[in-house]
């Protein structure tokens, strides 16, 4: 299990959304969506499948595809898919967090680097701190509910990166939005409230 | 705490019910926002136009419950507010006075006030307000943008540089440029643009959500500037340019709190009838109604002190990241596949963040709240 989120991990932060997505759903059938919508890497979206359109999505290289009820018995652990892919999502947020540090180094505000103002530093540290004790909620959780606090915590680090971003990250294709469409994938993976 | 006088409480009712109107439009809106045809058609969006026009500028009757729209930031957030339970993206698709109305308020002479108001009437043109520059961000002191005296004898002036983020930055035809003439912050000044200028360029930025607001980049290649466009001419050298910015962004910043608020409501009201009977809104409800009681008492505040930074600032501050915690409880509340089963509620799960990069992100915002947060600090007014 230790081994599996470590290397989901690594495949979010290495390759992204859709390559960690990928390691994740290894073996998965889309039919296990707990809420009947599956989010896909695109290159494993299965042929006639009912695909939700997303921009967005598609330009992270995601598909949210409509599998369909599965027949039979689900093959997958929930519980160890969506920490599986809480460990992508850790890798995707290291991710954005480089991209946040990119960004901000070439910034100045009020004649000072905006890397040295208080209030930047503290949210990168904030969220270095998060990513640190989310990942080690993940190996070994059995409750269904730990594994999608994980997520919301995930998805609150991720807005507060995105934030450090201002309007560069909501217009065009750029990190934040990579960053969405992680919350967008684990909706469609997480078991929570009325799908418990 | 505030309480509406009958004229407000029906202009909250007015917008109820205008917000009905602006529901039916959202998710065309945000697959299309340039479908300029669907919004010129809207009535609603026509009266809206008519409802955020100064009086004497109008070429329409309006109830008279909507007067306060434009006399009072109580009512312009009260009508937000119930506006945005309809759909924020169609509402910033509105062609409206906007950031650039309040601006000319603030910083026009009569006759310029004149010449911006006719021009949206008989136009109905879309507004923009070109303040923030690429990789300047919110440090409007440290803007690039230039105006120059035109070379040689001439009256005119010469507008160059470039301004980021702006709204309706591609289809705005009237509008605001800051820019500055000198050094220090007093040179900052304000003009008054037409689009189509030779030299003017808009373009579009495709945007994660909130598109109906139409988010763009514009450039200034020696644009040429008549005197009498340049605003604040008749007001003392302090009033000039900022001043009248800052007036205006407080305004604005009541509005998009009031915005955020409304859109957290369309998402709590979502979710109810989603699960009728269920209770679980309880928390949330019981700080959307608190939220709406702080707005309703900054924009009061506001209307006392209009240049006070401290007022707007707590509103968007709070409403803003309200609206966003909506959309995780949402999230929460309905299930997993829920931002894929349900449209809207993926759509304003995009739109909310927008609020937090319009006019002060967060973090600009609290250092201008700092100061009364601490003992003997100074008031940022």
């Amino acid at each position: 299990m230790r081994n599996a989120i470590e290397e989901c991990e690594r495949a979010g932060h290495a390759g992204g959304l859709a390559d960690g997505l990928a390691l994740a759903l290894d073996g998965v059938d889309p039919g296990d969506a707990p809420g009947g919508v599956a989010a896909l890497p695109v290159s494993a979206v299965p042929p006639g499948a009912l695909v939700i359109r997303h921009d967005m999505a598609a330009a992270e290289g995601i598909s949210f595809v409509r599998p369909g009820p599965r027949r039979g018995t689900p093959a997958a652990d929930p519980t160890a898919l969506a920490a599986r892919i809480g460990a992508v999502r850790i890798g995707v947020t290291r991710r954005l967090t480089a991209q946040v540090v990119e960004h901000l180094s070439g910034r100045v505000g009020g004649g000072e680097p905006l890397l040295g103002k208080q209030l930047v530093a503290a949210a990168l540290a904030a969220a270095d701190v998060a990513v640190e004790a989310a990942r080690r909620c993940l190996p070994g959780a059995t409750h269904p509910a730990v594994v999608a606090d994980v997520h919301d915590r995930l998805t609150s680090v991720d807005w507060e990166l995105a934030k450090l971003l201002g309007a560069s990250g909501y217009v065009g294709r750029n990190p934040a939005s990579g960053a969405y469409v992680s919350r967008l994938t684990a909706n469609c993976w997480v078991p929570r409230g009325r799908s418990l | 705490m505030t309480r509406l006088s009958g004229g407000l409480r029906d202009l909250r009712g007015l917008s109820r019910d205008l917000a009905a109107d602006l529901r039916r439009d959202a998710l065309a809106v945000d697959a299309d926002p340039f479908d300029t045809e669907r919004l010129r058609a809207s009535g609603t969006m026509e009266l809206l136009r008519l409802m955020s026009t100064p009086k004497a500028f109008r070429t329409g009757e309006v109830p008279p419950c909507a007067e306060e729209f434009t006399t009072s930031c109580l009512g312009r957030v009260v009508a937000n507010v119930e506006l945005a339970t309809g759909d924020v993206g169609v509402m910033n698709a509105c062609a409206a006075p906007s950031l650039a109305g309040l601006a000319v308020e603030a910083l026009g002479d009569e006759r310029q006030q004149e010449w911006f108001y006719r021009d949206l009437a008989d136009n109905r043109s879309w507004t923009f307000f070109g303040m923030t520059e690429p990789a300047r961000g919110s440090d409007a002191t440290a803007m690039l943008t230039r105006l120059d005296r035109a070379p040689g004898d001439a009256a005119d002036f010469l507008l160059s540089g470039a301004k980021r983020y702006v709204a309706n930055a591609e289809r705005g035809t009237t509008g605001v440029v800051f820019a500055r003439t000198g050094p220090t912050a007093l040179s900052i000044r304000a003009v008054m643009l037409r689009h189509p200028t030779p030299g003017f360029t808009g373009t579009a930025l495709p945007m994660m959500g909130l598109r109906g607001a139409c988010i763009g980049h514009m450039s200034f290649d020696a644009v040429p500037v008549a005197p009498d466009m340049v605003l604040g001419r008749h007001l003392p050298a302090s009033r000039r340019g900022m001043w009248g910015a800052v007036r205006a962004f407080n305004v604005i910043r009541l509005q998009i709190g009031a915005q955020a608020l409304g859109a957290a409501y369309a998402i709590r009201d979502y979710v109810c009838e989603q699960r009728p009977g269920w209770a679980g809104h309880a928390v949330l409800s019981a700080r959307l109604d608190a939220a709406r009681q702080l707005v309703y008492d900054k924009a009061v505040e506001t209307d006392h002190a209009p240049d006070d930074r401290r007022a707007p600032s707590v509103a968007k501050l709070h409403t803003t990241q309200l609206a966003v915690e909506a959309t995780r409880w949402a999230e929460s509340a309905l299930g997993p596949g829920c931002l894929l089963d349900h449209p809207l509620l993926e759509k304003w799960c995009r739109d909310v963040y927008a609020f937090e990069f319009m006019d002060g992100t967060s973090n600009i915002l609290h250092l201008t709240v700092a100061p009364d947060a601490v003992p003997g600090g100074a008031r940022a007014r």
